[in-house]
């Protein structure tokens, strides 16, 4: 009954407003999401019985701006937490709340707040509703304009877990500066130069009787950006102390992390190229957590986002106890009216990620130094990780259909990505055509058609969806996901799909039933575990 | 001095505090090599294991002295100790509950009619067995005789514990897997005293599991304690009673160990007790020591490894366990 009041509230909350509300000499925003499913057992696709049935996921964020002040709250609702998620999340009440001033040189939050020095290496707090991911730091955080163009950003506080929070204390401070603005005969310059520096350390209390335990751990890092024209460069370098954890069993090899992001990019052309060595760099306010937990940085992962549902089946995801790989991109726009490129043009798409496992040689002194192994940084290994070439086709044919062809060849180490044995490198190849096809001014159907071949693992998978738009307002599709190459032949299974809902402004209502099959879902590298189920599912989301 | 000037101090402060923040360890295993408040003169004997390359299991014969049928588990225990994998396994009694209640509390059963006072006064439970007894076994429900091997997991309450008639199928299953874990333990006693102290080896011989802590219980057990036994419809007196815990030496839940892949990692325990007794100078013939008191001639030390699945909490499975004469 609790739970079905929690939820109407929250329905005709957002239901009745709709625009932000003016409140006094203030603004009140808000947003708001329900996400519901049943759960029905089913043995032969692995989905278990959940004995309360169905679960929730839900909350609901406020946040009031008046001037300078601002302040917001988010309540979360978890009655139980869905499958997948984690089962310390069940419960409700107020997960996150701030009270922040601002003006033109300064910024102060008290209370819970995310940031990001950076692209995340020694620090980024953030909150990912989907992944069940939310290290926020509870605390403060000082945000200063010192002079024109150099600003930096001190925070210290405890982070987010689950509904309490971690053991460890974490401090950071990060500066930057804009060159061009700083140096009044550069302000014209068509080079602009941004330099930024960050420290971040944790503190926990030495409570483990076998080793040594650092109390203070501190991780830095450099970066610049440069931008001229078309042209874009992004280097970030950081550096670990000895941070012995459960996640790198206890060893105190320092840790190292670069990323190199370049690229060029002209109408109709764009180059790419990106690097990233990683080693030895989980960074969590508390040692013995393991998981998603606590994370204190992020590690961004070079391998494509995809989008289509069976190129999802083997996402990486970042290694952070080491890993170095390259990715490029070419894009390029066969001009409108030209042989190849037809009356409407047409865009290509190649991609390139190679991601192997650090270049190592081990110390054999585990009883001694525990550094582990001494590292050849920036060079792999023979072990491959994770390689992907995609190529994308994007062509439209007539104001009424338009279409997107996708080819990728893939090599994925399930056993070091997904901590599996026996599995090795899978090898697969993945083939998507995606259509638009307007068959009156509000009515649009989408449909999709992609194979995944491959001889290993579960085998091959195809798939089919269709999806009809009826106006702005209402949708509804089917899917059908079907494992037809599964080498055990009762497990040649269809994972049906059918999914309806209404969209007007930013409400969404999502209706569907049908099963799902189990995997991991990655967002930027970062994943969590996705059980099979069977159900009906409700998604509810609106903003104001 | 401006606000802003004030905000430059805090925050160059802040800088110089954080960036101090570090600690750099150059010898990150922690050696207590010494244990702590042992005789300075030289033991009077040392032992040490030398089997430490095979699987070996953990027995728990949950009994009391007026329990009427614990004798048969007590035989069955003792046909295995006696069996051809008898050296891998690691016996002992746990007194528990009801049937074991010899201190005259309200619910202790009525001493038999014609025995002599000093009859069933011995109380051989521990704060350790009890707390065994509570968390694994449930003896108030289940009643006794009752047993665990290696602690495997039988249900989330492990309510159904294994009876005495299944233990040796159960034993002989898990010798058969490979070992997971290895034991090495050296023992120094000092007999007058009344002292000792075990130095414990534990090396995982697999990678430990993501989710999942290591523990070290360390226990003094007594063997061929002679006492009152009630053995179906009779009361015998001189009951050979076999590897009797006296006492766990680091709580009942142990100490936790951060251990990695074949890296052995060395535990240090001294141990005294004002129960012990020892007063003859030749070990192998020692005199008769009265029940109530420990005869250090009979005692061991029995250490097991034990894993606890974080997010399952039932799970207690033993690793590897090691006995030691002390």
């Amino acid at each position: 009954m609790k739970k079905i009041l929690f939820l109407s509230g929250l329905f005709f909350c957002c239901a009745a407003i709709s625009n932000a509300q003016v409140l006094g000499e203030g603004q009140l925003h808000g947003s708001v999401e329900i996400d519901a499913q049943t759960y029905k057992a089913d043995s032969l696709i692995g989905a278990p019985s959940v004995p309360e049935k169905m679960g929730l996921n839900s909350y609901a964020q406020l946040d009031y701006t008046n001037g300078k002040i601002s302040a917001g709250v988010r309540y979360e609702a978890y009655e139980n937490v869905l499958e997948g998620y984690d089962a310390r999340y069940n419960g409700q009440g107020i997960a996150y709340k701030y009270l922040r001033f601002a003006d033109s040189t300064m910024d102060i939050t008290v209370g819970n707040f995310y940031e990001q020095f950076g692209s995340g290496l020694v620090l980024r707090s953030y909150w990912n509703y989907q992944l069940g991911v939310d290290n926020s730091i509870d605390g403060a955080r000082l945000k200063y304009r010192i002079y024109k163009g150099i600003s930096v950003t001190g925070v210290i506080g405890h982070q987010r877990y689950y509904w309490g929070e971690g053991s460890g204390i974490v401090r950071g401070i990060d500066g930057e500066i804009n060159l061009n603005e700083v140096i009044p005969s550069w302000d014209s310059v068509k080079t602009k130069i941004i330099l930024g520096g960050s420290f971040v350390s944790k503190y926990q209390v030495p409570d483990n009787t076998t080793y040594n335990v650092p109390a203070n751990v501190g991780a830095s890092a450099a970066r610049v950006s440069v931008n001229n024209g078309g042209f874009n460069l992004y280097g970030e370098y950081a550096y670990k102390i000895n941070d012995p954890s459960v996640i790198n069993n206890y060893i105190y090899h320092p840790g190292q992390a670069i990323l190199i992001r370049t690229g060029y990019s002209t109408k109709g052309f764009s180059v790419s190229l990106s690097g990233e060595s990683i080693d030895n760099m989980s960074f969590k306010s508390d040692r013995t957590a393991v998981n998603n937990d606590l994370d204190i940085n992020y590690l961004p992962t070079l391998s494509r986002d995809e989008t289509y549902q069976l190129a999802q089946i083997y996402p990486y995801a970042s290694q952070p106890n080491g890993e170095v790989g390259v990715d490029g991109e070419v894009r390029y726009t066969l001009p409108k009216e030209s042989v190849l490129g037809g009356k409407y043009g047409t865009e290509l798409d190649v991609e390139m990620s190679a991601i192997n496992a650090l270049d190592t040689t081990n110390l054999n002194d585990m009883t001694t130094t525990r550094q582990e192994y001494s590292v050849n940084y920036l060079m792999p290994s023979k072990e491959i990780y994770f390689n992907n070439f995609t190529a994308e086709l994007k062509h439209k044919f007539s104001p009424t259909f338009r279409m997107i062809l996708q080819y990728a060849d893939e090599a994925y180490n399930k056993d070091v990505i997904q901590n599996e044995v026996g599995y090795q490198i899978i090898h697969c190849n993945i083939g998507v055509f995606d259509g638009y096809y307007k068959i009156s001014s509000s009515h649009t159907l989408h449909f999709e058609a992609q194979e995944l071949y491959t001889k290993q693992d579960q085998g091959c998978w195809a798939f089919g969806m269709a999806e009809m738009n009826f106006g702005s307002d209402w949708f509804l599709g089917a899917l059908d996901e079907y494992n037809y190459g599964n080498p055990a032949p009762d497990l040649q299974v269809h994972y049906f799909t059918v999914t309806g809902g209404y969209t007007r402004n930013a409400l969404r209502v999502t209706l569907g039933y049908g099963k799902t099959r189990s995997g991991i879902l990655c967002v930027g590298g970062v994943c969590r575990l996705v059980p099979a189920s069977d159900g009906f599912t409700i998604s509810i989301t609106n903003s104001f | 001095m401006k606000a802003k000037h004030w905000l430059i101090l805090v925050s160059v402060s802040l800088v110089v505090a954080i960036i101090s923040s570090c600690d750099k360890i150059t010898d990150p295993i922690i050696h207590q090599n010494t244990y702590s408040a042992l005789p300075n003169t030289a033991p009077d004997h040392v032992t040490k294991t030398t089997d430490s390359t095979s699987t070996k299991v953990l027995l728990e014969d949950y009994m009391g002295h007026f329990c009427t049928n614990c004798p048969a588990a007590v035989s069955a225990a003792e046909a295995i100790l006696n069996g051809p994998n008898g050296n891998q396994v690691v016996s002992m009694e746990v007194n528990v509950g009801f049937d074991a209640d010899t201190a005259g509390g309200p619910s202790a059963p009525l001493l038999p009619p014609g025995l002599p006072d000093t009859a069933f006064k011995v109380d051989y439970r521990t704060i350790a067995g009890t707390d065994w007894d509570n968390m694994l076994v449930n003896s108030t429900n289940e009643g006794v005789p009752q047993g665990m091997v290696d602690r495997l997991h039988v249900d989330a309450n492990y309510d159904q514990d294994i009876q005495y008639s299944n233990w040796g199928t159960i034993v002989d299953s898990i010798i058969a897997t490979p070992q997971l874990a290895s034991i090495n333990m050296v023992d120094s006693c000092w007999l007058k005293q009344q002292i000792f102290g075990t130095a414990v080896t534990v090396n995982l011989k697999t990678a430990p599991k993501s989710g999942y802590s290591y523990y070290l219980e360390m226990l003094v057990v007594e063997d061929s304690v002679e006492d009152w036994q009630t053995n179906g419809g009779s009361d015998v007196q001189y009951f050979v009673h076999r590897f009797v815990l006296r006492s766990a030496t680091n709580g009942s839940w142990g100490d936790q160990l951060t251990l990695s892949q074949n890296t052995p990692i060395t535990k240090y325990y001294t141990f005294t007790n004002t129960k012990f007794r020892f007063n003859s100078a030749t070990i192998a013939n020692p005199p008769q020591v009265p029940a109530r008191l420990w005869n250090m001639a009979h005692c061991y030390v029995i250490a097991f490894l034990y894993q606890r699945n974080n997010g399952q909490a039932n799970d207690y499975s033993v690793l590897q366990a090691q006995i030691l004469h002390i």
